[in-house]
């Protein structure tokens, strides 16, 4: 019993990482990562493209071998039971990555096989898959004919096909519209709700925000962890005495290039249709609106706001920009 | 020595009698062990039915690779019909000077050889070089015109054969030939000046073909036909299996799943290997009934060794694929894999008269071994203590080649 106890314990971490590095020859792809997922989160591993996402996952899926370090999935080692990992796994890799020319049954049918299942257990997942993914009425399509975001569905549903606890999926909105970037967003949260882990790659900030905790990686190294609002509250994002104001006006370009003429600001950059502009703390807003309205510039709001994701990578990945080069 | 034990611990009287292990303990010992071993064999060939089903749902799709299939079996009737290495009615130019029965009676023995066709009849030496060096006529025939005066006389009449060596292969036929007529011819008119029955031959050389006493090219030829083709058609769809697969993102996926090298590899085989068995019987059924390729050996022994060949092809196919990275590559190595069968084999040529190292370099290729297996069995009968020097270098081939294949699997995914 006791022993039984302190497994579970273990186990609590759906995903736990202790110095993961993976290397080719001299250059490090992936740097000592240590950190630890629980289980029933949906996990955004965020970072410019070529700093180590996918070797993460492929490493994570056993698809690559760690050069050091070590992890667990599932409780289960990454490096000596890799192969219960893989059975308690389901990856989505970012390539479209099944049989063109089998049907979407087939292609249920084959991951079903391949995991073990048959019979009666197999054919009860399949309808249950098709009937999550949406995919029910399709089965005898190809997948070949399918739309990118069906295809991305029925690579989702191969994925869970045998109930695994954890799922990678490694940019699996990338080229998709965005309804149905929406509704497979839909879908991942739903499925989370019943205590899957996700760990999920993307280049998206609105995907970003609807993670339930996020990791930032740059440059091999991960240089950010946790939850959305410790993210936008690190000291690094805001800095001390400093606050950021958005701003809405109608004339953006001239809007800017004031303000970065003004010794009060440190930073100002475009966001959509309006500004974000980080100030010292002790400007008010009354004394940049007179500023402004004396500069001729038609000014309809401005608000100071909590730093977005966005925000938040970019000083994050400047600010590792700077440290590398110093 | 056992009873001895038994009498000594009743003896002794302090000794407990060890645990004896009923049969029925023994049987569930050994059968643990085989449940172990075959729980370890299942570990090994994770996914192996899966992968097998969905490769024979692809085979089945893939109409295209069908046809070719179909195309490249068809190509059997055009090599038994087409290909033979008898020499027969060589163009032949004639410059008879003669035009008496002397000559015409040599002409015409020639002629009966079969190995000579008169194309034309010319007037000038000069002519019948002309005609061979322009490729018209091989061969030239040049009677004297003293001819038939000479052989009255009791001199030599001489006559002249001009062969075109550039094709060895004819021209030592026509050679052999030739000389031949001319003795018997001798050996005619010797015999018209003497009393019958007082000339005997002094040495008399009979030569008995044991085997393929026709000494057709066919029976030579077709089955190793049949094995170049099986080896060519079953090469060309492994080599890019795992390629395709590679290239196509599947392969990635795959390895996120438990599927397992071995599993991988041996389930992409079986499809292929059912369908290489069976065609390379459907191919040997056409040269037995259609082309009368004799089947003298046991049959059964034949079919284990074409199960073995057709496995083992398909193992160099699937090295060459883990080998490679893209298509490209699999296309050129083929070229590397496909000439060397025509070549090195045994097919056309013979192995016996190969340098060492090329030869070794023919050990290689499953089809060396099929070939020699294949004529041991259909044309000579040879039975499997005759065959196993080929046999069993060929099984380890195999097991060799899978062996190979699982670890660049391995490595370069790494």
């Amino acid at each position: 019993m006791e022993r039984k106890a302190r497994k579970e314990l273990v186990v609590a971490a759906a995903i736990a990482l202790e110095r993961l590095t993976k290397r080719y020859g001299q250059q490090v792809v992936v740097n000592r990562l240590s950190f630890e997922i629980e289980k029933g989160e949906i996990f955004g591993f965020l970072g410019p493209n070529g700093s180590g996402k996918t070797t993460t996952i492929k490493m994570l899926c056993g698809i690559l071998e760690p050069s050091e370090g070590t992890g667990t999935i599932n409780g289960f080692d990454l490096v000596r039971d890799i192969r219960k990992v893989k059975r308690s796994i389901g990856y989505m890799s970012q390539q479209f990555s099944l049989n063109r020319c089998l049907t979407v049954a087939q292609n249920l049918n084959f991951y079903a096989s391949i995991f073990g299942l048959t019979g009666d257990q197999s054919r009860r997942r399949i309808a249950n898959v098709l009937e999550v993914t949406g995919l029910a009425g399709q089965d005898n399509k190809r997948a070949a004919s399918l739309s990118g975001g069906w295809k991305q569905r029925l690579a989702l549903g191969c994925a869970i096909i045998h109930e695994p606890p954890v799922v990678f999926l490694d940019e699996p909105t990338a080229g998709i519209d965005p309804v149905a970037r929406r509704s497979l967003w839909d879908l991942l949260v739903d499925l989370a709700t019943t205590g899957v882990t996700f760990f999920v790659t993307t280049h998206y900030m609105d995907e970003a925000e609807r993670c339930s905790s996020l990791g930032y990686i740059y440059n091999s190294n991960l240089i950010a962890i946790g939850k959305a609002d410790v993210l936008r509250a690190l000291p690094a994002v805001n800095r001390p005495h400093r606050k950021l104001l958005e701003v809405t006006c109608s004339h953006l370009l001239p809007a800017v290039r004031f303000f970065r003429c003004q010794d009060y600001v440190e930073d100002a950059t475009l966001f959509g249709h309006t500004l974000h502009v980080v100030v010292s703390q002790h400007k008010s807003t009354e004394e940049i609106w007179k500023d402004l309205f004396s500069a001729d510039l038609d000014v309809t709001e401005i608000r100071q706001i909590q730093p977005s994701l966005e925000d938040v990578f970019v000083t994050l990945t400047e600010r590792e920009e700077a440290r590398c080069t110093t | 020595m056992h009873h001895l034990d038994l009498e000594l611990r009743t003896a002794g009287g302090t000794l407990k009698p060890l645990p004896k292990l009923g049969i029925k303990n023994r049987l569930k010992q050994v059968s643990v062990r085989w449940c172990r071993l075959l729980g370890w064999l299942k570990d090994e060939f994770t996914g192996c039915r899966a992968i097998m089903v969905k490769e024979w749902l692809e085979v089945i799709e893939d109409r295209f690779a069908l046809l070719i299939i179909l195309a490249i079996a068809c190509q059997i009737f055009i090599y038994g019909n087409g290909i033979s290495f008898d020499v027969r009615d060589v163009d032949t130019v004639v410059f008879d000077q003669e035009r008496r029965p002397q000559s015409q009676t040599v002409l015409n023995q020639l002629l009966a050889t079969g190995y000579f066709r008169i194309k034309e009849h010319v007037s000038s030496r000069s002519e019948v070089v002309q005609a061979i060096v322009s490729g018209r006529a091989r061969v030239g025939i040049i009677i004297p015109p003293n001819f038939s005066s000479k052989i009255q006389r009791g001199q030599c009449g001489q006559l002249q054969i001009l062969i075109d060596g550039s094709d060895s292969t004819v021209a030592t036929s026509l050679q052999s030939a030739s000389i031949a007529v001319g003795l018997n011819r001798s050996i005619q008119i010797l015999s018209q000046s003497v009393p019958a029955g007082a000339l005997k031959r002094p040495v008399d050389v009979r030569t008995h073909t044991l085997f393929n006493p026709d000494l057709r090219t066919q029976n030579f030829l077709l089955p190793g036909i049949v094995g170049y083709i099986a080896q060519n058609v079953l090469l060309l769809f492994t080599m890019s299996s795992i390629v395709r697969e590679r290239e196509g993102g599947t392969l990635e996926q795959l390895m996120a799943t438990p599927v397992t090298p071995l599993g991988l590899l041996i389930g992409k085989m079986i499809p292929y290997w059912v369908i290489g068995i069976i065609g390379t019987n459907l191919l040997l059924l056409v040269t037995h009934t259609v082309f009368r390729v004799p089947m003298i050996g046991n049959l059964l022994l034949f079919e284990f060794c074409i199960i073995i060949f057709v496995f083992v092809s398909l193992a160099v196919g699937i090295l060459i694929s883990c080998s490679c990275t893209n298509q490209m590559q699999v296309a050129q190595l083929a070229a590397f894999a496909l000439i060397p069968s025509v070549m090195l084999t045994g097919l056309l040529v013979p192995r016996d008269s190969m340098p060492i190292p090329i030869n070794w370099l023919s050990y290689l290729l499953p089809l060396t071994y099929f070939i020699q297996i294949q004529r041991g069995i259909t044309l000579r009968g040879a039975g499997l203590p005759e065959l196993w020097p080929w046999i069993g270098p060929l099984i380890a081939l195999g097991v060799i080649l899978i062996y190979l294949s699982v670890r660049r699997f391995k490595t370069y995914l790494g």
